[in-house]
């Protein structure tokens, strides 16, 4: 023990002497502790358990009852959550005082509380928010909202908003116009949400807001009661059709058991391995970042090592000592991480740091996770001090004495163990591509660390093939590999971050890929749509007829809805002819339009008269021939509303045609060839060609807003067509691949550059310009980041496009390879490592003192 | 004085590499030192003086011959076993950087007794009763940057001598000093050995020879000659 002590003195001594070496490591070591620490305590204290949301949600009061649309028995959680019923008869009426009262026992009082959306149109914006009815002066509603600014609504004439509202163009003692009818109502208090602080909200009296919840669904109360709300009571109300927040129940919850509702786990096997892999890689990485501070540390401290051997330490106690750098740094950078990482994710849930994101919670540090990272960090610590030990406790002390300079040799790694790790991953992996994708990157980890043992080798190797460079690069290159436990490290953590970054870009941008491709539009992006459900023949008609007065010469396509013999509306599902070869994955989506010839030449995007005049002819044109069988289409149709039982097919005529952009069209069906299947149309649809007219989203909204006094069900859209975009990601892997290559880049060769110095001395004495000095640095940084990049690159493509299998199978799978992503990593980042290590080398001459 | 030697090494030979490469370092060489008695060992660069240094405490192995400390024969001896005899009983001290920089003079010192799994007050009290000795318990706190060289290599024979050690291995002790500081180096030495310690003095400074009871001349890596020192040499 004591000796034990005499060594953790030492390497506590030593580590101050080192600062900067040692600041380096902890720093590897602390920075993720720290980020993972405090965003663990931050994630934590703005989850909200239930309990924490109660008073937000129910105020002051024992319980909030919520009415559902039907009046049988239901079954909820405890915390007044549903599980969906259709049992009993459905809502008509709201519920009366009365029979609430009788529910819940004598001495009950009910103050109304109801949720829903409410339109608004202020002097910068029409939207729709939340918007709640509650009076919240009465003492039960104490809690759920704070007074910022003003005062609460007193009458049916005024409204308070959240701050979120203040953005929208809300204005506190000004109007908003609520509704479609734009009812002006006066904003008389800013109000805040004592934990979503940046949401958008109305709030006003009861009546004056949402008028949608007169059928009694969707409405609700605070509940002020004699007895606290017991499970049995919250039964009760549940048998018919009443959901309840009951305060007694949600603070002391009754057992799965009791409620009936259970949930699985979400602690499954893949995510419990998923959190192991993760854990596992940002271990490796740390180890490998910190490892070549622990192989220099080493080499400088072999005189040292070997006095204590000539005093009689024994290999034993050299690997001790060594390894409790490993403790003093590991652990201390673990320790400080936590505090720091803790600390400031206390510090912003005191200075509600929240609000950036519009959460704020009370303070909750989740010990068992963080002190858990801690450890994991102090051992990555631990590990990284590990292979310098062993280098330690082998060191020839009579040769360090006799100033022999390098006594210990770095070996080759573990070239053997490294190809049987590689291919018992690469195994692993043909195998787990049949399973699950976590069990591909298992293998893959596997894989990844035979290339780690491997590095010292390819590190070699690599220098070899360097011979015939300049004198500069060819020096860095040998330097890097007579140095190769320092090398190999920084190598292995630059291949493990590029391995990573390059499977998570690869799987991600064919992700993307195969999405895109799957992507099938039946209308041309940017076309608006005016959608009416039930309207007659004369609503029609005043809608149209409205539509031409906003859009003066704005030429209108009209499209059809199919109904089946009992003038129930039908949903159309395109039937795909498998099995002649094609084998393309397209899954077609939504209906086919319903039409005319102007609407052919809209969804065809081109004036096609043999396309126009089969479709005249009562013939569908469709624009994918895996649609058409023996000159027929095969529609599935199933009521809207009603039961999938009720699915039948149709076939109508068809002919194939070519559409002007095919991912934007699938086809057109002539009402006469809907007719001629024995069911009916109705007008639903008005369409704009982006052509002769094109609205924003924004100007759909209005337009849908001006023209929505007294017309109710519809809707004004526009077509946006495939929206999604994965350049956002890709950003982000270039940047975790940026800091990790060349943190990894810039850690190792400002230990090999000042390793070097006296090399370098030596070549200014015999006549090298300080540009040769700067290459040699700049040759060393390109080194490892190059071979870094250049192994982890194919290893991340691999494990990219193998962890995508499980999910689609080999036949169906989609690769991409995102190029620019890839030169950016292959060829830019080692350029750029290289440029700045050569940029920031001292070119100034120390004289250095020579030993050995 | 005792003629129990303290350390003994008989008929050792070390020959470094194999084949054509084999270099003889050491040949045939047969030396005892009782405790109580300073060998001084001399010779040119190359004669062989750093190897018996090293193969007299345990830190190389001999190509033949034996070499016995404390009466026990190292040839079977592991590398732990090795490094247990220097911790309890051969103290070596180097012509500079001698010290672990990050510890204190006592800590040093104190350093074998610790890496024996004594405890630490109980290895400090003998740390403190070494540098008495040596006259610097007044430096006990000090980093070796704060004292002076002379004192840097008195803190190095404290340690050498710290507990039951009897047996000081000395190579160029006085190399980095000025002569009265190598003086003062010696002189302790002197006084230590008449203390009862044994000393093998390597140097190649007549003047610091003459302080030894025995010179062994070294060439070729084997001894050359054994006589008593000059007087006047002193």
């Amino acid at each position: 023990m004591s000796a034990f002590l005499a060594a953790l003195r030492i390497s506590r001594r030593d580590a101050w002497r080192a600062k900067g070496r040692s600041a380096l490591i902890m720093v590897m070591v602390g920075l993720p502790v720290l980020v993972i620490t405090g965003l663990l305590t931050f994630a934590a204290t703005e989850d909200l358990t239930p309990q924490e949301r109660l008073t937000s949600e129910i105020g002051a009061a024992d319980a909030r009852l919520r009415t559902t649309s039907n009046r049988g028995k239901l079954h909820q959680n405890f915390q007044g959550k549903c599980c969906p019923s259709d049992n009993g008869p459905p809502s008509t009426r709201p519920w009366t005082a009365a029979e609430l009262a009788e529910l819940l026992g004598p001495g009950a009082r009910l103050l109304p509380m109801n949720d829903g959306t409410v339109d608004f149109r202020s002097p910068v914006m029409r939207d729709r928010v939340d918007a709640h009815e509650l009076d919240l002066r009465d003492p039960l509603a104490a809690g759920t909202y704070h007074l910022v600014e003003g005062r609460f609504p007193v009458s049916d004439q005024e409204i308070a908003v959240t701050p979120g509202m203040l953005g929208k163009g809300a204005r506190l003692g000004a109007p908003l116009a609520i509704t479609r009818e734009e009812r002006p109502l006066r904003v008389v208090g800013v109000i805040e949400h004592p934990h979503r602080t940046k949401s958008q909200e109305i709030i006003g009296l009861p009546g004056t807001l949402l008028f949608d919840k007169r059928d009694g669904s969707g409405s609700g109360w605070l509940a002020d009661t004699a007895e606290p709300v017991t499970w049995a009571v919250v039964q009760r109300l549940n048998a018919v059709g009443l959901l309840v927040q009951s305060r007694a129940v949600v603070e002391n919850p009754p057992s799965p058991a009791e409620t009936g509702v259970t949930y699985g786990s979400s602690f499954t096997v893949d995510r419990t391995v998923q959190i192991a892999l993760a854990a596992i890689m940002i271990l490796l990485e740390v180890v490998l970042l910190a490892g070549p501070a622990f192989a220099v540390g080493l080499r400088r401290r072999r005189r040292e090592l070997a006095l204590i051997a000539a005093q009689g330490g024994s290999p034993g106690h050299l690997q001790m000592i060594v390894l409790a750098d490993g403790v003093v740094l590991g652990g201390g950078a673990a320790v400080i991480g936590l505090v720091l990482g803790v600390g400031l994710a206390s510090l912003s849930a005191v200075l509600e740091a929240g609000r950036l994101i519009g959460g704020v919670g009370p303070l909750e540090i989740p010990w068992g996770l963080v002190v858990t990272v801690a450890l994991i960090g102090a051992g990555s610590g631990l590990i990284a001090a590990l292979v310098p030990a062993v280098q330690a406790a082998r060191q020839d002390v009579v040769a360090v004495l006799g100033g022999r300079a390098s006594a210990v040799r770095d070996r080759a790694g573990l070239p053997v163990l490294g190809l049987i790790l590689l291919l018992a991953g690469i195994v692993a992996a043909v195998f787990a591509i049949r399973i699950a994708y976590v069990w591909v990157l298992a293998a893959a980890l596997l894989a990844q660390l035979g290339l780690v043992a491997l590095a010292p080798r390819l590190v070699k190797v690599a220098a070899r093939a360097a011979a015939r460079l300049p004198l500069p690069f060819r020096l860095a290159a040998r330097d890097a590999s007579r140095h190769r436990g320092r090398t190999a490290c920084a190598v292995a953590a630059v291949m493990t971050a590029v391995t990573a970054v390059a499977a998570a870009g690869m799987a991600s941008n064919s992700r993307f890929a195969e999405r895109r491709d799957a992507f099938q539009g039946t209308l041309p992006a940017g076309t608006t749509t005016i959608e009416a459900d039930r309207l007659d023949d004369a609503g029609w008609a005043g809608l149209r007829a409205a539509v031409e007065r906003k859009l003066p010469g704005v030429p209108l396509i009209e499209g059809a809805q199919v109904l089946d013999a009992k003038n129930v509306a039908v949903y159309m599902h395109l039937q795909t002819v498998h099995g002649n070869g094609a084998g393309s994955s397209l899954d077609f989506f939504g209906d086919p339009p319903i039409g005319d010839e102007r609407l052919l030449a809209l969804v065809q995007g081109r004036r096609d008269p043999v396309a126009a005049a089969a479709l005249a002819s009562g013939k569908a044109v469709v624009f994918h021939p895996r649609l058409v069988r023996d000159g027929r289409l095969s529609m599935r149709l199933t009521p809207q509303g009603g039961v999938s039982t009720a699915v039948r097919e149709i076939t109508v005529p068809a002919v194939v045609a070519r559409a002007a952009d095919p991912r934007y069209a699938v086809g057109v069906v002539p009402t006469a060839a809907i007719h001629a299947a024995g069911l009916k149309t109705r007008p639903h649809d008005l369409y704009i060609d982006p052509a002769s007219y094109r609205l924003t989203p924004q100007q759909a909204m209005g337009l849908e807003w001006d023209l929505g006094a007294g017309i109710a069900d519809f809707r004004v859209y526009v077509r946006e067509g495939f929206q999604r975009d994965n350049t956002v990601m890709m950003w982000l892997l270039l940047a975790a691949a940026l800091v990790l290559v060349l943190g990894g880049t810039f850690a190792a060769t400002g230990l090999a550059a000042a390793d070097i110095r006296p090399d370098l001395t030596t070549m200014a004495a015999v006549g090298a310009p300080p540009g040769t000095r700067r290459l040699v640095v700049a040759g060393q940084a390109g080194f490892i980041a190059g071979l870094g990049v250049l192994i982890g690159t194919p290893a991340g493509l691999l494990t990219g496009t193998a962890a995508l299998v499980p999910g689609v199978g080999l036949k169906r799978l989609t690769v991409e390879v995102p190029w620019l992503f890839l030169a950016e990593v292959v060829i830019g980042l080692p350029v750029l490592a290289a440029l700045v290590a050569g940029a920031f080398t001292r070119t100034k001459v120390t004289l250095t003192r020579r030993t050995g | 004085m005792s003629f129990d030697p303290v350390v003994r090494l008989a008929g050792v030979s070390r020959v470094h590499g194999d084949g054509p490469q084999a270099v003889a370092a050491l040949r045939e060489v047969s030396l005892d030192v009782a405790a109580g008695e300073l060998v001084a060992v001399m010779g040119p660069s190359g004669s062989g003086k750093s190897t018996l240094l090293n193969l007299a405490g345990g830190l190389d192995r001999p190509t033949s011959g034996e070499v016995v400390v404390e009466g026990r024969p190292l040839s079977g001896l592991s590398a732990g076993d090795l490094a247990g005899l220097r911790r309890r009983h051969v103290g070596y001290v180097f012509q500079d950087l001698n010290l672990i920089p990050s510890l204190t003079a006592a800590e040093n010192v104190m350093l074998p007794r610790e890496l024996d799994g004594v405890r630490m007050g109980q290895a400090r009290r003998e740390a403190m009763a070494a540098l008495e000795e040596v006259g610097l318990a007044e430096v006990a706190g000090r980093f070796p940057e704060e004292i002076s060289g002379g004192q840097r290599q008195r803190v190095a024979i404290a340690r050498a001598l710290v507990g039951e050690r009897r047996l000081i291995l000395a190579d160029e002790p006085t190399g980095a000093l000025d002569t009265p500081t190598g003086d003062d180096v010696l002189q302790l030495l002197r006084a230590r050995c008449d203390a009862g310690a044994a000393a093998l003095l390597v140097t190649h400074e007549p003047r610091y020879a003459g302080w030894a009871d025995r010179v062994v001349f070294l060439r070729d890596g084997a001894i050359a000659d054994s006589t008593l020192p000059l007087e006047s040499a002193r």
